[in-house]
């Protein structure tokens, strides 16, 4: 298992510095600077500028630069918001982002799985109708659709909840429904279907000729058995949620990273494109080995199978 | 599923706790002025800032030597100015003004910042602002030490300053955010923190809450302080659909120009009603021409193009914000020829013009290539191109293809010379029509970038330095103006004008026509 774990960080660390060589090169390429604008400044100026920032060394020094400040994690000051670092946008804006994530996931997990239930407890029946509808219009409904929805009817037309902004708890509920019910949504799908072939399965029939109870055959067996599947859409969900959808961050004006990603690119903020890059991509590499060691652990079948894949490499 | 229920439910207390967080006040609050914007300040720190968010926060919590207001030119942190007989150098007297720290204003800060900015280390974008002052542009290219430009501080309290040549506009130029002084704790210092700013203006910064709020609060050690009826301001970094959500729920008092848009369809919503606003600035829409590139080395294409489109009719029915349609480069206001220098959806003239630049074209062996503008994918630019490319469509039979980019990708075209048309603009920097007619002084000028130039245009520009005669002057400029439209390397398609949303309750913000807003004489009254 130690093994295991070690093939796996390493694995992520090498993909990591697969993303770092590949946004540099892909920086070099695209076209402007972030000292490009329509009234454009004498060479002199731009000089200096470049000078600072130090644009002018060699684009091996820049690189290597770059990789140093990968493993110190210090990116410098923003080229466009001169007086901040990238470190400090990120530590202020990241928990924003991921407080906001985790009560969606918080609300999209459990309520999927349990409607994913009902669907499966009542295959074929009404109930089962409605839950194909309901799921269907959910998962093709765009999150920023549905932000823009509740906000109009619920803030705008009849003010039960705030416009927008950022910082209490009733803020935070018209953003977090919007961005749950799609995943919410697929999640319900998902174990509906996994759980009726489960529910098929000889061993639940035997449980149910023993005589155990209909709540002890899902929660402690069958669901059980379907948790891997689910765990592994939930893996890079999560890690795309709690980063921050820049949408819902726009409509509901959150203070949240995905903003300061989409405008790096757009001011060409170089610093901030790798600072946020490299976050983005350690934080999603180390998420998805925390879920496959979660299911390794969920599942016994699969932690001796990679145990003794392990052993063998 | 027991333990994660747990998890779930202590995570929402959690939540609920991050509530009382002390760092976010409620919205209202009766004495400060509510005002938005999508985006934080870049910085404020006036040496290295471009954008007019900025520069609306810095002219809060700055004064330069001058300012201007509805009266005009004011004196600020210079008592009086005298002006020796050449008008080269510049003595200001100081006031007894104080930094928000209580430290005095000295003319040691203002040589002292003007050095900083003008060293060729120091990473100023708008160093060539500066470029009047005597020796200001030798020292950012290094070959002179910058503490040897043509500024001296004689005493704490007078401030000598020494010109390049006779600048009429240089006291304009003086209340500009290029010249403020900043206070020594931000000189000294490479990264100096943006949450302790010392100011010297009728508000100082309370605190910055990224992506979130600025606030400002008055100044008790300003100057001028008991002029100052302001509480303060509250700046909400918030998209414009929300700021114009939030101006109609009463929870803003300005939206729109200049810190942000209003989306322009709902200009036309909010026309009628009191609260919108409409100001001429000093800025100019135009479409660039590369003249190093067929068809547009030919004058009379050029023209052509020029006279096709009726800019009228775009005003009304396209950009619908009242902007003026531009029949000179430098908005009538300012502008040295009077304006009106040719006649707008002059369909005739052009369709002549069109015929007599092919066949010369024709002459030379060059056939009417393809053609294609260039612009930013921004919804309103879009409609605009795409009713002048139906005008030159309709009049001279010219199919052009529109070609879109984001912002930077655009500028990088247009400064490479990669492109035949490009749509752009121009804001003055300071309120005098050579922040226009000096572009085109030269090709090496990086803002040009249509290859145009004329030995006959730069004498006159160079001429329009060395005379003190305003008269004069005037003649000249406007001559130039004249030279620059008859050869259009660029086409004018309307001078500019700033839309936004006033709340009844704010009175007396001075908006400049440089898009500059002065809140030091706002009242407010709920």
């Amino acid at each position: 298992m130690k093994r295991y774990i070690c093939n796996k960080l390493i694995y992520a660390a090498l993909s990591l510095w697969v993303l770092i060589t590949l946004t540099f090169v892909l920086l070099q390429c695209i076209p402007g600077d972030p000292f490009s604008r329509e009234q454009a400044l004498p060479p002199e100026v731009v000089l200096s500028l470049k000078k600072h920032y130090g644009l002018n060394d060699s684009l091996l020094t820049q690189y290597f630069r770059y990789i140093y400040q990968t493993v110190t994690f210090n990116f410098g000051p923003s080229m466009v918001y001169k007086g901040r670092t990238i470190y400090e946008l990120i530590v202020h804006s990241f928990p924003v982002s991921a407080l906001l994530g985790l009560e969606t996931l918080l609300l999209a997990l459990p309520l999927g799985i349990c409607i994913g239930i009902v669907g499966a407890i009542y295959e074929n029946r009404w109930q089962d109708k409605l839950f194909f509808i309901m799921t269907v219009l959910l998962i093709s409904i765009p999150s920023f659709m549905m932000a823009t929805l509740l906000q109009y009817g619920l803030a705008i037309k009849i003010s039960i909840f705030p416009i927008a902004r950022w910082g209490t708890f009733y803020q935070s509920i018209l953003p977090c429904i919007s961005l749950s019910l799609l995943p919410m949504a697929f999640i319900a799908r998902l174990t509906k279907s996994k759980l009726s072939d489960e529910l098929n399965q000889p061993y639940i029939l035997t449980a149910r000729a023993k005589g155990l109870p209909e709540p002890v055959i899902i929660f402690r067996h069958a669901l059980r058995n379907i948790l891997a599947p689910i765990l592994s859409y939930v893996g890079p969900m999560a890690a795309g949620i709690l980063t921050g959808s820049f949408i819902i961050e726009r409509i509901f004006n959150i203070p949240g990273l995905g903003y300061w990603f989409v405008s790096g690119v757009s001011n060409r903020d170089y610093p901030m494109i790798m600072g946020i890059t490299i976050f983005y991509g350690t934080l999603l590499l180390l998420i998805s080995v925390v879920v496959e060691l979660l299911i390794a652990y969920i599942d016994p079948r699969i932690r001796t199978e990679k145990y003794e894949e392990g052993v063998d490499g | 599923m027991r333990y994660l229920l747990i998890i779930s439910t202590l995570c929402l207390l959690l939540t609920s706790c991050q509530s009382e967080s002390p760092s976010v006040k409620p919205l209202d609050q009766t004495s400060f002025i509510k005002i938005s914007s999508p985006n934080d300040p870049e910085s404020l720190d006036p040496r290295k800032v471009t954008d007019l968010i900025s520069v609306t926060a810095l002219r809060m919590i700055y004064e330069g030597l001058t300012k201007t207001s509805e009266n005009g030119l004011e004196m600020g942190i210079a008592e009086s100015v005298t002006v020796s007989p050449d008008n080269k150098v510049y003595t200001f007297k100081l006031r007894d003004a104080k930094w928000s720290n209580g430290d005095p204003v000295t003319a040691e800060d203002f040589v002292q910042t003007w050095i900083s900015v003008l060293s060729p280390e120091f990473p100023c974008p708008n160093a060539y602002q500066l470029y009047v002052i005597k020796g200001a542009k030798e020292a950012k290219e290094g070959k002179i030490p910058p503490d040897s430009i043509g500024v001296e501080a004689l005493s704490p309290d007078t401030l000598v300053v020494e010109l390049e040549s006779p600048t009429p506009y240089f006291l304009e130029l003086a209340s500009t955010y290029f010249f403020f002084p900043v206070h020594s704790s931000i000189r000294d210092n490479a990264y100096h923190s943006e949450d302790d700013v010392i100011g010297n203006g009728a508000l100082k910064l309370d605190h910055w809450e990224q992506r979130s709020e600025v606030v400002f609060s008055k100044n008790p050690l300003y100057w001028n302080s008991k002029e100052v009826s302001l509480a303060g301001i509250h700046l909400y970094i918030m998209d414009e659909n929300v700021a114009l959500k939030l101006f109609q729920a009463n929870q803003l008092d300005w939206a729109g120009s200049p810190l942000s848009t209003i989306p322009r369809e709902a200009v036309s919503t909010f026309k009628g009603d009191q609260s919108l606003q409409i100001k001429t600035g000093i800025g100019v829409s135009w479409i660039r021409l590369n003249t190093n590139t067929p068809p547009f080395t030919n004058e009379k294409i050029r023209r052509a193009f020029a006279l096709a489109i009726n800019r009228k009719e775009i005003v009304d029915y396209v950009t619908k914000a009242n902007q003026l349609p531009a029949t000179s480069i430098v908005p009538p206001s300012l502008s040295p020829s009077g304006g009106n220098i040719f006649k707008d959806n002059n369909q005739e003239e052009a369709q002549k013009l069109f015929e007599q630049g092919k066949r010369e074209l024709a002459d030379q062996g060059i056939d009417f290539p393809k053609i294609s503008l260039n612009y930013v994918n921004l919804d309103f630019i879009h409609k605009v191109v795409q009713a002048v490319q139906q005008q030159w469509k309709e009049v001279l039979g010219v199919e052009v293809s529109l070609e879109s980019n984001e912002v930077k990708t655009h500028v990088d075209k247009l400064s490479h010379g990669q492109y035949q048309m490009g749509f752009g603009s121009w804001y003055a920097d300071f309120p005098d029509s050579i922040s226009f007619l000096e572009i085109f002084r030269s090709k090496d000028n990086r803002t040009n970038q249509t290859g145009w130039s004329s030995p006959e245009y730069t004498a006159l520009i160079d001429r329009s330095f060395l005379t003190t005669s305003a008269e004069e002057r005037k003649l000249i400029l406007g001559d130039s103006e004249r030279m620059l439209v008859s050869a259009m390397p660029v086409i004018p398609l309307y001078h500019v004008t700033y839309n936004y949303l006033q709340s009844n309750a704010v009175k007396g913000v001075y908006f400049s026509e440089l898009g500059y807003l002065d809140f030091t004489k706002a009242t407010v009254e709920r």
